[in-house]
């Protein structure tokens, strides 16, 4: 009995110390607005003034530039995204992967090109100031030009992606440019990728034609789910043989390549069997997942459509909070749970 | 007059994006004139499934300039020819904004969706297919923007000649010679504009924020705030009315007249309403107004696997230069705008229920009243003085299969003609007569020789195109479901013996069966307000000192409109009314009373209660006496008379009311 009241304070410290930290992370810079956006962020296509929650701003106009939370909240106004380039214009979000809220860790892009010309509109962007040119992203598929970059997601281990952003933000986006190959190199070495999707069509890409509705390969130039793979068999989803693409507007998924329980959102409706909105999250062939209305209801706005343009979701398993738990009870307790 | 200007330009957006499919043939260079009534460009990519493109490709991109008649009329790789240097492998850009200037010259305004792969252009600069550019920063510089913020619509004003001139300017200046106010300094010159919407919002501290939802002048005003384009029950517009809703594509008149500005603005916006009026991102709205082409409709004729594309660039040929040529129906049911009813102008084969649905803007309540009509209905239209041998408006059953021109059923009219009598009489008197033949047709110089007097020496002003007798006053001359749903259309004859057709039809609902009053004792009761309520029989006579009693009833019509009370009696002999109570209105002063629905009482088959009436109502003349207590129940239809010469709107008339009544007594 004394030895349990000798070990009780200090096993519930333990307890503690095992619920706060996770696998292999180190707590570093926090914001309280992006912890809002771990499970849900997104941005919409227009502008709106909010009735829910007063933005911590106090602003009650929510720009399609800023990325938001499914409680209703701001999680960064479109500046703090681009606080590194200290930008005083908004310059929209147009695809969003939140990778680490504690490190303030986003990777996105933006609907406008930066006035001052260091990057475009397509090219992949992180909070950390890295610039990946759209034309990097696209080096395998041997497409010229920027096309545009309507959604992101990297998919691999933390480790990886948090080493691989590291390395990017020490790379300038004119070194990516000379050698456009380095990407696809850091990204292997890495054992990680980064699936995206394009705003335009190239019918001439290096083996197959890619459609703004393909979800891409950034690693391996691949097309990871062709826009028909995405919707289910009733849509006339995929080009040229069911007859539309409906455009890829958002993606996200777990960071494994597991994509059965990928969500994203398309550009246009549809309105037959399992009819959607360019505002639903649907779940990858297999109908909405989330009702536009639904997402944007936190807000209160005046319209109950407010179309989704970046979107992400932690699909990933919660952290395991309790891991530490059978050791510190074997060791300190001579307990096997 | 305005409104009349007003339809007219509408008919002509309408009518000229609505023509009938072209048969498509390969050209050497791209086909623009196939875009002469209507042009634009979609979100997405799809294949046409029907005919195929001047190129043989069934491959529609969203950068490709698309006629609404399903034929193309450029490629994205076309539009960008001066753009592509020398051998290179033209990239589609998508296209995001058009303005034809002109057809003779393939003269183009638009901007893309990309930036230019070989770095001349940005999405946001305004191009030319003569090769010219202007930057993005030159159009929004007057509004102190001084970056590029994207360009998602655009419209040119002035006149053809100084907007050709002008662009000739354009490509002379190149796209580094736009420093200072260069642009609105030659905009001014010109006497020409620039109106256009751009991709994001620019806010600023000191002045109102310009929304991507803004139409813009680039001589640096706001031609129409996102508020004033989207009718007043939509919350368009920031910060106070709540969302920003875009403005993704424009077209307008090119002299637009300054009183009447934003009517005459067809656009559409970035995402879609689901209030009142409802519209889609990709539907073509009028300014003020609700949608008057949806996306399905604007796309039919391409065929595509899914009925929605967006709509991503516009342009049409709306304005006072480009009159209609060929006879075309304008009006049904007296002097209502075929636009005004739901599929009243759509392309054959088109949609639509058929009901008037009067100005969206304005008509309480969000969901505007619904109409149908009934008895004669006057149609009206245009037919040209020349060109035309015969005429008649054809219709068939709403959902039967589309019939070869001249088989279908034509509406028939028996005119009664003023004619001049001279002495002794020397007067206009309606002894003439103008038929068509059984199957509806009529002699077109006949009609419009009698129309202006040329044949009978009288005007006859009242001729319409056709006066259709939908409750078969007259055997033979009305349809076969008087209260059917109907799709009607125009057919001619030429001088050389062929047949013509309208490119739209127009769908029209009939209704000629009146409300109905459930019989006695469930159609109409007078209850006692205290006492449960209990009914006080016809002649039966309520308690003393019973001021007020509820009025019950029970009636029943597919397109009921309000109802009346009507109390009379007491002396000396007073009346007092209560109502019209419509069926949109929330209750008729007496809070949670009246339960009404679309089609009369709610629930159906129940007597319920209507309000209460107040006998004290009468004043002096509520005594110890008898009462009678009117129940008039109207519907919705517009009902017009017809004798011959003129037709009349009578739809409020008691003949078409359905009533009933009860008397009772009742004593102060």
């Amino acid at each position: 009995m004394r030895k349990l009241s000798i070990w009780l304070p200090l096993l519930l410290i333990l307890l503690s110390i095992a619920f706060l930290i996770d696998n292999n992370q180190v707590v570093g810079q926090t914001t309280g607005s992006l912890v809002a956006c771990k499970d849900i962020a997104y941005s919409t296509e227009e502008d709106f003034l909010t009735q829910g929650p007063v933005p911590v701003d106090g602003n009650p106009i929510i720009s399609d530039g800023d990325l938001l939370s499914g409680s209703g909240g701001v999680c960064m106004r479109n500046r703090e995204l681009l606080r590194v380039w200290d930008l005083q214009v908004d310059l929209g979000l147009d695809a969003v992967d939140v990778l680490d809220v504690e490190r303030v860790l986003v990777a996105f892009s933006t609907e406008l090109n930066d006035p001052s010309k260091r990057f475009s509109a397509g090219d992949l962007l992180t909070t950390w100031g890295a610039v990946i040119p759209n034309q990097v992203l696209l080096t395998l598929f041997q497409v010229q030009g920027d096309r545009g970059l309507d959604a992101v997601h990297f998919v691999g281990t933390r480790d990886g992606i948090l080493a691989f952003n590291q390395t990017a933000t020490a790379i300038s986006r004119d070194e990516w440019l000379r050698d456009p190959g380095k990407l696809s190199g850091e990204l292997r070495r890495n054992g990680i990728d980064i699936w995206f999707s394009i705003e335009g069509t190239v019918l001439r890409a290096a083996t197959v034609s890619i459609y703004d509705g393909d979800l891409l390969s950034a690693a391996h130039g691949s097309i990871v789910l062709s826009n028909a793979a995405l919707l289910p068999n009733a849509v006339p989803a995929g080009l040229p043989n069911r007859g539309v693409d409906f455009g890829l507007d958002g993606f996200t998924a777990s960071r494994s390549t597991e994509l059965r329980d990928g969500r994203f959102s398309t550009e246009i409706l549809y309105r037959g069997e399992l009819a959607f909105t360019d505002g639903d999250v649907l779940k990858v062939g297999d109908g909405i997942a989330i009702h536009d209305e639904d997402l944007y209801k936190p807000f209160e706005p005046k319209a109950d459509f407010l179309g989704t343009d970046a979107l992400y979701i932690r699909l990933d398993a919660q952290p395991q909070r309790d891991k530490f738990l059978p050791m510190i009870l074997k060791r300190f307790l001579g307990v096997t749970p | 007059m305005y409104r009349l200007l007003n339809l007219g330009l509408l008919f002509v957006l309408v009518a000229g994006l609505l023509t009938l499919p072209g048969v498509a043939y390969a050209q050497t260079s791209y086909p623009l004139d196939n875009c002469r009534g209507g042009a634009f460009s979609t979100e997405e990519d799809f294949m046409m499934s029907k005919s195929e493109p001047y190129d043989g490709n069934p491959y529609i991109s969203d950068g490709d300039l698309l006629s609404p008649n399903g034929t193309l009329c450029a490629r994205n790789a076309d539009l960008l020819q001066k753009f592509n240097p020398a051998g290179a492998a033209a990239a589609d850009l998508g296209l995001d904004a058009v303005d034809i200037l002109d057809f003779t010259d393939r003269l183009v305004a638009f901007s893309t969706e990309l930036d230019d792969i070989f770095g001349k252009f940005t999405a946001g600069d305004l191009l030319f297919t003569n090769g010219g550019i202007i930057p993005n920063t030159a159009l929004v510089a007057p509004f102190g923007i001084t970056y590029d913020i994207g360009l998602d619509a655009v419209q040119f004003i002035g006149t053809p000649e100084k907007l050709m001139s002008f662009a000739g300017l354009v490509l002379q200046i190149g796209p580094d010679g736009w420093g200072q106010d260069r642009l609105q300094q030659e905009l001014k010159r010109y006497g020409i504009d620039i109106w256009f919407s751009i991709e994001g919002t620019h806010w600023t501290a000191v002045a109102a924020p310009i929304l991507d939802g803004d139409l813009l002048a680039a001589t640096g005003y706001v031609v129409a705030h996102n508020s004033n384009l989207l009718p007043n029950s939509v919350p368009a517009g920031l910060p106070q009315r709540g969302v920003d809703f875009g403005l993704d594509a424009v077209t307008s008149v090119r002299t637009p007249d300054p009183d009447s500005v934003i009517p005459n603005i067809y656009y559409s916006t970035e995402i879609l309403f689901r209030g009142e009026p409802a519209f889609n991102d990709g539907d073509i709205l009028k300014g003020g107004n609700g949608v008057v082409v949806t996306n399905e409709d604007l796309i039919r004729a391409w065929a595509p696997k899914a009925d929605f594309l967006g709509l991503d660039a516009l342009w049409a040929p709306v304005g006072p230069g480009t009159p209609p040529e060929d006879p075309h129906i304008q009006t049904m049911c007296g002097d209502r705008p075929v636009a005004d009813f739901d599929g009243g102008l759509i392309p054959i084969g088109g949609g639509g229920v058929g009901l008037y649905k009067a100005n969206l803007s304005t008509s309480p309540p969000g969901d505007p009243p619904r109409r149908p009509c009934g008895e004669y209905v006057p149609i009206d239209g245009f037919l040209p003085d020349s060109a035309v041998t015969r005429f008649r408006v054809s219709y068939r059953p709403n959902g039967a299969a589309v019939p070869a021109i001249g088989a279908a059923s034509g509406i028939r009219t028996n005119w009664q003609l003023y004619e001049w009598h001279g002495w002794p009489i020397n007067a206009c008197l309606p002894t003439g007569s103008l038929v068509t033949d059984a199957n509806g047709w009529m002699d077109a110089s006949d009609y419009l020789d009698a129309k202006d007097g040329t044949l009978t020496g009288c005007a006859n002003s009242g001729l319409r195109l056709a006066v259709w007798d939908t409750n078969n006053h007259q055997a033979g001359f009305g349809p076969a479901n008087k209260d059917g749903h109907y799709v009607l259309w125009l057919e001619w004859e030429d001088g050389g013996g062929t047949l013509h057709r309208e490119p739209v039809e127009h769908h029209l609902q009939l209704d000629n069966t009146l409300p109905t009053i459930a019989a006695y004792p469930d159609g109409l009761q007078v209850r006692l307000s205290g006492g449960g309520g209990a009914i006080v029989p016809a002649c039966g006579e309520a308690p003393a000192g019973s001021s007020t009693f509820q009025a019950w009833g029970q009636f029943a019509d597919l397109y009921y409109w309000n109802f009346s009370l009507i109390l009379r009696g007491g002396a000396p002999p007073a009346s007092f009314g209560y109502g019209p109570h419509n069926y949109w209105d929330l209750n008729d002063g007496t809070a949670g009373v009246k339960n009404t629905d679309t089609t009369g009482t709610t629930p159906d088959l129940t007597t319920v209660r209507l309000r209460d009436i107040h006998m004290t109502d009468l004043g002096a003349s509520f005594t110890d006496c008898c009462y009678v207590l009117d129940l008039w129940v109207r519907d919705a239809a517009i009902r017009h008379t017809f004798n011959g010469r003129v037709a009349n709107d009578n739809s409020g008339s008691s003949a078409y009311q359905a009533n009933a009544f009860v008397t009772f007594a009742a004593a102060p």
